[in-house]
C-alpha cells in the first residue's frame, strides 16, 4: 500500500470532523447559528470519501499481499527507556470497515439532525453546542478505529466515553437527562478502569503499547521476560473484557444503555447504536491474538454474549417506551456479536456490526421521527394504527423491523444466521440461547411495530402529527436500502447453499480474512464439523423461527389483541420481573450506589475534620517561612548588600572548606 | 604589532548581521524622529521590523553556520570573543520573539500615552542586544561588555516611569547592586587573568582542570608527600576557588539566585508591568545561557587531556552550583507563598524557575560519554516554555493591572465571570507553571528531572527530590490566583480587554498545551539539534595544531611582554620619583 496516500486520507478522515466541529463550536453561536450542521456535515462529508478512498487503497493492496500498514504521523513522546509512544495510524480491512460504517452513518444522522434539532422550522437551544459534539464524537471514533497503538485507542475509547456524556446530557436541564449522562459515564468508568489497568499489563508483559509488536508477540507466546504465561495473557484478555463490557453494556454493565435513551434520538442512532458501543467489538476483534490464545478468556467472552443477548431480548419482550425497546435490542444484538467473537466467529461478529449498523441505525431514526411527530411522546400505549399518518415513516420502520427480525433475505438474517451457526457448531447451550433470543427478537421487535402502527389511529392529545421533511426522510430511505440489501456483501450468490443460491461467507468475510487469522488459528472450523445438511437446515430453522415470532407478535397484537391481555393475567410475575428489567437497577442500588454513598459521606467527613487539619498543620510550615523570608526582604539597600555579602561569604567558606578537607 | 590585527571581512560582517540589524534598529529609533516625527506607532513598526529582520537573519546565518561547519567568529588569537553555534542562534531567535511580544504588550499599554516610545525601545533593543551579545561569547573581555550592556539600559528602562517614586527606588537599587556585583565579577575576573594569563575562558578552563587535578593527585598521596610540595597546589586551588566564586557570583545576580537576588522583588514591583515582564525571562535566561557554556566548556576542558581527565575534578563546582540552584528554587517558592501583590509574587516565581533551570546546568557531562538526557537541551526547551509562560501569565496581569489600577490578588477576583477569555489562558499559564500535565511547564520539568537523573548520583537525585517538593509548594501560590479568578467574586464589573491582548495571551495558551499533548518529542528534539555542536574551542579538542598552538603562544607572549615592559617602565618610573624625591 502506498503509505503516503495512505497518511494523506487518513488525516483527512481525522481532522475533517475535527475541523468542522471547531468550526459549529467557534462560529455556531454568534455567526451560524441555524446554519451550524453545515461544517459539519462538510466535515463528516469529507471523512466519508477519505474512508472510501482508504477502502479502495486496501482493496488495491489486498490484491498485492499487502493488507495492512502502519503510517507514522510523528513521534509523540518517549519513556525513560528511549522507547518511543507515536502517534500512529493502522490501516487493514477492518479498520476500513469500521471507518465506512462510522463515518457513513454518522453523515446521514447530522443529515437527519438538521431537522430534527428543529422545532416548528426553529433550531433549538443549544443546537451548534449539539453538532459541534457531533463532529467532536465523529473525530474521536475514526481516532479509536484508526490508532495504531494501545494509548491512541485508549485515548479514542475515553473521547468517544465524554462525547456520549456529553451527548446524553445535551438535554442538560431535565433531571432525567443528566441523571442517565451521570450513570453513563460512571458505568464506564468501571470498565475503562479494568481497560486501563489492561493496558498498563500490557506493556509490563510486552515492553510496547504499539499494535503490531505487541500481537506479534502474543502470537509467538513471548514477553519481554521469556515466555507468556497462560495466566499473563488470560489477565490481561479478562481486563480489556471488562473495558469492552462497559462500552458495548454487556452484562453486568448494560445498566447505563437503556437510560442513555434520554438523549435525543439521532444520538441514540448514531451512538448508542451504531458506533460507540460497538467498540467493544472492534477492540476485541482488533485483539485477537490476545483473546486467542486464552481459551477461557475466549468461553467467558461467549457466555456473555449469549446471556447477556437472551437477558435483554427477555426484557424487551413486555417494555413500553419505544426507545428503550430499540436499547434492549441493542443490547441483545451485541451480545450476538460478543457470542460470536467468543466461538471464533470474528468474521461474522464484524459483519453483523456491520448489518446492525444498517438497521438499528435505521430504526432509531424512524423512533426518533415517530417521537418527533407525536410532540416527544414515545410510550407505544399513547398512540397507535400510526400507519396512515406516517406512511413513510411506517414503510422504511418496516424494512428496518424486518432486518432486526432475521426475516429471510434481508441483511440482519444473513450475520445472525452465522452467528447462530458458529454457536451451534462450538456449544449446543450457546446455539440454543442464541437461537431463542431469535425468536423473542422477531416477536418484540414486531409487537412494538405493530402496536404502534397497527390498529385503530390514535394519537396523543394536542399533537398535531404530520410525517416528517425530506431531511428526515432521506437519509431513512438510504438506511432502509442498506438495512435490505446491505448483507448481500457477505454472502456468496449462486452457489448452492440455502435455496441452492445462497451460501453464506462472502466477499465481506474473504476481504476481512487477513486481519482474523488469529481467530481461524487457534478456532474450530465451523464448517468442518457439521454436515451439508445440518449446515442449511439451521438456516432454514432460523429464518422459519423469525417467521414464526413476527407471526405469534401479528396473532397477539393485531389480530386478537385479548389474547396478550390474557397472557399478561396468567403470568403475573413473570411479567412484573421483565418489567422491571429483573430489578438490577434497583440491585444495584440496594447493594453499591447507596453503600458507596455512605463511604463517600465518611470519607467526606473524615476529609473536613481530619484531612483538612492536617494540611492545615502541613501548609503551616511554609507559611511559616513565608513570612520568615518576607521579612528579610525589607526594602532596605544596606540590608540587601549586607545579605549578599554574607551570601558571598558562605561561598567562600564552602570554597575554602572544599580545599582544606 | 598590530599589523597582525584581525579586521573583519564581509564574510564575517555576515555572520554577525543579525546583531547588525538589531544594532541598525537602534540607530534607525534614533534618527526616525528627527525625520519623521515622533510617534510611538511609528517606533513600535520599527521595533518590530527590526524584530522580525533580526529573526530571519538568524535563521538564515543558522542554516548556514550548519553547512560550513562554522562554529567561531573570529581569529584564533581571540577565539571565543564571538561565538556562533546553534545555542547562540537559538537563543537569538527564541529572545526575539519575546520582544516582540512584549513590543506588542507595551504597545497596547502604556504606549498610548507614552511620548518618549523612541527613547523607551531603544532601552529594550539596546539591552536585548547586550543578552544576545552575553549568549555566544567565552571571552572575560566580552561578557563583561555583554552584561554591562545588558544591564546599563535595564537599570535606565526599570526608572523609566520617572515620576513614581516607586520606579525611581527600584531602579536605584538596581544600579548599586549591579555596581557591587560587577565589582565582584571583575575582581574573580582579574584573578583569573592573573592565574592564566589569558582572556579565553576555554584556556582558563584548561588550565582550571589542569590544576584542580593536579591537586586532586596531590591530595590523594597527601600523606607520603611533604607539606611543601602539596602547597602550591592547594594555594592555587583557593585562587581559583576564590576566582571563580566571584566570577560566578556576577552571573548568578543576574539570574537573580539567591543570595544575589534581593534586587529582584523590588525591581520587578517598582517597574511597569511590561519592562517586568521582559526582565523576567530576557536578564535571566541571558545569563542562564551563558552560564550554559561555561559549565560546558568546563566539561568538554576535562576531555583535552590524553587519557581524559575524570569529571570529578568539577565535583566542587558542581556542588556549588546545585546547591545554589537548590537554594534558589526553594527561598523562590517559599518567600512567594505570601506575596499578595501580583508583580512581587511573579518576582519570586522568576526566581523559583530560574533555580530548576540552574539545576539542569549543574550537571557536568563528559564530552566523551553524552547522556541520554542533554541538559543543555532540557533547558533550552524550559526558556521556551518559560517565555511562553511568562507572557501568557504577564500578559493577563497586565490587562488585568491597567483595568484595576490594582496590582494586588484581590484585582484577579471574578475574573472568570468579568473576562473569561482572559481568565482561561491565565488558568492554563498558572497550571503550566506549577508544572502539571496538560500543560507544555510539565513536559519542561519533566525534561530537566529526566536529565538529573540520567546524570545519576547523590547531588542530582537530590536535586529532583529538591524540584519535585518544590513544584509542590508552588501549587499553592500559583493556584490563589486561580482561586481568585474562579472561586471568589466580589462583583466588579466585566471588561473587554484589547483584542490584541487577548490574542496574544490565547496564543500563548494554546502553545502551551499543544506542547503539552501532541507535541512533546518535537520541541526536545529541536533543542536537542541545537543543544549540540556546540562551539569548543580548538584546545579543548587537544587537537589543536602546532601552528596555531604558536601563534596564541606568540600572541600571548607579546602580551606578556607588553605588560612585562609597562611594568619595567613603571618601576623606572617609580624609582626616579623615588630618587627625586631622595634629592631635595
Amino acid at each position: 500500500m502506498d503509505s503516503s496516500a495512505v497518511q494523506t486520507w487518513a488525516l483527512l478522515i481525522l481532522l475533517a470532523p475535527l475541523a468542522g466541529a471547531i468550526a459549529a463550536g467557534v462560529l455556531g453561536p454568534g455567526v451560524l447559528k441555524g446554519r451550524s450542521h453545515w461544517p459539519v456535515i462538510l466535515g463528516v462529508g469529507a471523512a466519508v470519501l477519505g474512508a472510501f478512498k482508504l477502502f479502495g487503497l486496501v482493496r488495491h493492496g489486498a490484491h498485492e499481499g499487502a493488507h495492512s500498514v502502519t503510517v507514522v504521523l510523528y513521534q509523540w513522546f518517549a519513556a525513560y527507556e528511549g522507547k518511543w509512544f507515536n502517534v500512529e495510524v493502522l490501516v487493514d480491512p477492518l479498520t476500513v470497515i469500521m471507518l465506512l460504517v462510522v463515518t457513513g452513518v454518522s453523515l446521514l444522522v447530522i443529515i437527519y439532525s438538521r431537522d430534527y434539532m428543529r422545532e416548528d422550522g426553529q433550531a433549538v437551544k443549544g443546537y451548534e453546542r449539539f453538532f459541534a459534539y457531533l463532529g467532536l464524537f465523529v473525530f474521536s471514533m475514526v481516532a479509536l478505529v484508526l490508532g495504531g497503538n494501545f494509548l491512541l485507542l485508549y485515548l479514542g475509547w475515553e473521547a468517544v466515553g465524554l462525547c456520549s456524556f456529553l451527548l446524553i446530557g445535551f438535554y442538560y436541564d431535565k433531571p432525567a437527562a443528566a441523571a442517565a449522562a451521570k450513570k453513563a459515564f460512571l458505568v464506564n468508568r468501571i470498565g475503562d478502569f479494568g481497560f486501563g489497568l489492561g493496558i498498563l499489563l500490557i506493556y509490563l508483559t510486552f515492553g510496547s503499547l504499539d499494535f503490531a509488536t505487541v500481537f506479534d508477540m502474543a502470537e509467538r507466546g513471548v514477553a519481554v521476560s521469556g515466555d507468556l504465561s497462560y495466566g499473563r495473557v488470560t489477565a490481561i484478555a479478562l481486563l480489556l473484557l471488562c473495558g469492552a463490557v462497559g462500552k458495548s453494556a454487556q452484562l453486568p454493565l448494560h445498566v447505563w444503555l437503556p437510560d442513555a435513551m434520554e438523549g435525543p434520538s439521532p444520538v441514540s442512532a448514531l451512538i448508542h447504536a451504531a458506533t460507540m458501543v460497538t467498540a467493544g467489538v472492534y477492540m476485541i476483534v482488533r485483539c485477537g491474538s490476545i483473546f486467542a490464545a486464552s481459551p477461557l478468556a475466549m468461553t467467558i467472552v461467549a457466555l456473555i454474549g449469549g446471556l447477556t443477548a437472551l437477558f435483554a431480548a427477555s426484557i424487551a419482550l413486555v417494555q413500553y417506551d419505544m426507545k428503550r425497546i430499540l436499547a434492549y435490542s441493542t443490547i441483545s444484538q451485541l451480545g450476538y456479536m460478543f457470542l460470536g467473537l467468543g466461538v471464533s466467529a470474528a468474521g461474522s461478529a464484524v459483519f453483523h456490526l456491520y448489518t446492525h449498523a444498517f438497521f438499528k441505525a435505521l430504526l432509531f431514526l424512524a423512533a426518533g421521527s415517530v417521537m418527533h411527530a407525536m410532540g416527544g411522546i414515545i410510550d407505544i400505549r399513547k398512540f397507535g394504527g400510526l400507519r396512515r399518518v406516517l406512511p413513510w415513516t411506517y414503510r422504511t420502520m418496516f424494512l428496518g423491523c424486518l432486518a432486526l427480525a432475521g426475516f429471510p433475505l434481508l441483511s440482519g438474517f444473513w450475520s445472525k444466521d452465522e452467528i447462530i451457526h458458529a454457536a451451534f457448531t462450538q456449544d449446543k447451550f450457546l446455539g440454543g440461547l442464541a437461537l431463542l433470543t431469535a425468536v423473542m427478537t422477531a416477536f418484540y421487535t414486531f409487537r412494538m411495530f405493530f402496536r404502534a402502527f397497527f390498529g385503530t389511529t390514535r394519537v396523543p392529545e394536542g399533537v398535531h402529527a404530520h410525517e416528517s421533511g425530506l431531511w428526515m426522510l432521506v437519509p431513512l430511505f438510504v438506511l432502509s436500502i442498506g438495512a435490505v440489501f446491505a448483507g448481500f456483501v457477505g454472502v456468496e450468490v449462486g452457489h448452492g447453499g440455502m435455496l441452492g443460491l445462497f451460501r453464506p461467507h462472502g466477499a465481506f468475510h474473504h476481504f476481512l480474512e487477513p486481519v482474523l487469522t488469529p481467530f481461524t488459528h487457534g478456532g474450530h472450523e465451523a464448517h468442518a464439523t457439521l454436515g451439508h445438511f445440518q449446515e442449511f437446515g439451521l438456516m432454514y430453522a432460523s429464518a422459519a423461527l423469525s417467521v414464526f415470532g413476527i407471526a405469534v407478535a401479528y396473532t397477539l397484537y393485531v389480530d386478537s389483541p385479548m389474547l396478550a391481555m390474557i397472557m399478561r393475567r396468567v403470568f403475573p410475575a413473570t411479567h412484573e420481573l421483565l418489567l422491571n428489567k429483573y430489578h438490577v437497577d434497583e440491585g444495584y442500588d440496594r447493594f453499591i450506589v447507596r453503600p458507596l454513598r455512605s463511604l463517600g459521606r465518611f470519607c467526606a467527613a473524615i476529609d473536613e475534620h481530619l484531612i483538612d487539619g492536617l494540611v492545615w498543620l502541613v501548609t503551616a510550615v511554609p507559611r511559616l517561612i513565608g513570612m520568615l523570608l518576607r521579612s528579610i526582604q525589607q526594602g532596605s539597600l544596606q540590608g540587601y548588600a549586607a545579605s549578599m555579602m554574607v551570601g558571598l561569604a558562605v561561598l567562600l567558606a564552602f570554597v575554602l572548606w572544599g580545599v582544606i578537607s | 604589532m598590530f599589523e597582525s590585527f584581525w579586521r573583519p571581512t564581509l564574510t564575517d560582517l555576515y555572520w554577525f548581521s543579525p546583531e547588525l540589524a538589531l544594532v541598525g534598529t537602534l540607530v534607525t529609533l534614533l534618527i526616525a524622529p528627527m525625520i519623521v516625527g515622533r510617534s510611538s506607532r511609528n517606533a513600535t513598526w520599527i521595533v518590530v521590523l527590526g524584530t522580525l529582520v533580526t529573526i530571519l537573519l538568524s535563521w538564515k546565518v543558522g542554516g548556514d553556520v550548519r553547512s560550513a561547519g562554522l562554529s567561531g567568529l573570529a581569529p584564533p588569537e581571540a577565539a571565543g570573543m564571538l561565538i556562533l553555534d546553534n545555542m547562540s542562534v537559538y537563543f537569538k531567535i527564541v529572545l526575539m520573539v519575546f520582544m516582540l511580544g512584549v513590543a506588542l504588550l507595551w504597545s497596547i499599554g502604556s504606549a498610548k500615552k507614552e511620548k518618549h516610545a523612541e527613547e523607551f525601545l531603544i532601552l529594550l533593543v539596546g539591552s536585548a542586544l547586550g543578552m544576545i551579545l552575553m549568549a555566544g561569547t567565552l571571552n572575560l573581555l566580552m561578557i563583561i561588555i555583554a552584561i554591562e550592556l545588558a544591564s546599563l539600559p535595564s537599570y535606565a528602562i526599570v526608572a523609566f516611569n520617572k515620576r513614581n517614586r516607586r520606579s525611581a527606588e527600584a531602579s536605584l537599587k538596581y544600579v548599586i547592586f549591579g555596581g557591587i556585583s560587577s565589582a565582584i565579577m571583575l575582581y574573580g575576573m582579574s584573578l583569573l587573568y592573573g592565574l592564566y594569563h589569558t582572556l579565553d575562558f576555554a584556556r582558563i578552563a584548561y588550565g582550571v582542570v589542569a590544576d584542580l587535578q593536579a591537586f586532586a593527585a596531590v591530595d590523594v598521596s597527601s600523606v607520603a608527600q611533604s607539606v611543601d610540595a602539596s602547597m602550591p597546589a592547594a594555594q592555587n586551588t583557593v585562587a581559583i576557588g576564590v576566582a571563580l566564586a566571584c566570577f560566578l557570583a556576577g552571573i548568578f545576580f543576574k539570574i537573580a539566585a539567591v543570595p544575589f537576588h534581593f534586587w529582584c522583588p523590588d525591581v520587578f514591583e517598582g517597574a511597569q508591568i511590561e519592562v517586568t515582564t521582559w526582565l523576567s525571562v530576557s536578564s535571566k535566561s541571558a545569563a542562564i545561557v551563558l552560564l550554559l557554556r561555561l559549565v560546558d566548556t568546563f566539561s568538554s576542558a576535562t576531555g583535552a587531556f590524553p587519557g581524559g581527565a575524570s569529571l570529578s575534578a568539577l565535583t566542587g563546582l558542581a556542588w556549588g552550583l546545585g546547591i545554589v540552584a537548590a537554594v534558589t528554587c526553594t527561598w523562590g517558592n517559599f518567600a512567594a507563598y505570601r506575596q499578595n501583590n501580583v508583580k512581587r509574587l511573579f518576582a519570586y516565581s522568576s526566581i523559583a524557575h530560574a533555580g530548576y533551570m540552574m539545576m539542569a546546568a549543574s550537571v557536568f557531562v563528559h564530552p566523551d560519554s553524552p547522556l541520554d538526557y542533554s541538559p543543555i537541551a532540557a533547558v533550552l526547551v524550559y526558556i521556551l516554555i518559560y517565555v511562553f509562560m511568562n507572557l501568557g501569565a504577564f500578559g493577563v496581569a497586565a490587562m488585568v493591572v491597567w483595568r484595576s489600577g490594582n496590582e494586588n490578588i484581590d484585582a484577579f477576583h471574578g475574573l472568570g465571570r468579568r473576562a473569561p477569555w482572559l481568565a482561561i489562558p491565565m488558568l492554563c499559564c498558572l497550571v503550566s507553571l506549577v508544572g502539571l500535565p496538560p500543560f507544555a511547564g510539565f513536559i519542561g520539568k519533566i525534561w530537566i528531572l529526566l536529565s538529573l537523573g540520567a546524570s545519576g548520583g547523590g547531588l542530582y537525585w537530590g536535586l529532583v527530590i529538591v524540584a519535585v517538593l518544590n513544584t509542590l509548594v508552588s501549587l499553592f501560590f500559583y493556584l490563589r490566583i486561580v482561586k481568585a479568578m474562579f472561586f471568589v467574586d466580589d462583583g466588579q464589573e466585566s471588561f473587554t480587554p484589547p483584542i490584541s491582548g487577548l490574542a496574544m495571551v490565547n496564543v500563548c495558551a494554546v502553545v502551551l498545551v499543544l506542547m503539552g499533548t501532541l507535541f512533546i518529542e518535537a520541541p526536545r528534539r529541536k533543542a536537542e539539534f541545537y543543544a549540540s555542536n556546540l562551539f569548543r574551542p580548538a584546545i579543548l579538542k587537544g587537537g589543536m595544531s602546532h601552528a596555531e598552538n604558536a601563534a596564541i603562544d606568540a600572541t600571548q607572549g607579546e602580551l606578556l611582554r607588553l605588560t612585562e615592559g609597562v611594568a619595567r617602565i613603571e618601576g623606572e618610573r617609580n624609582r626616579r620619583s623615588d630618587r627625586q624625591a631622595q634629592t631635595p
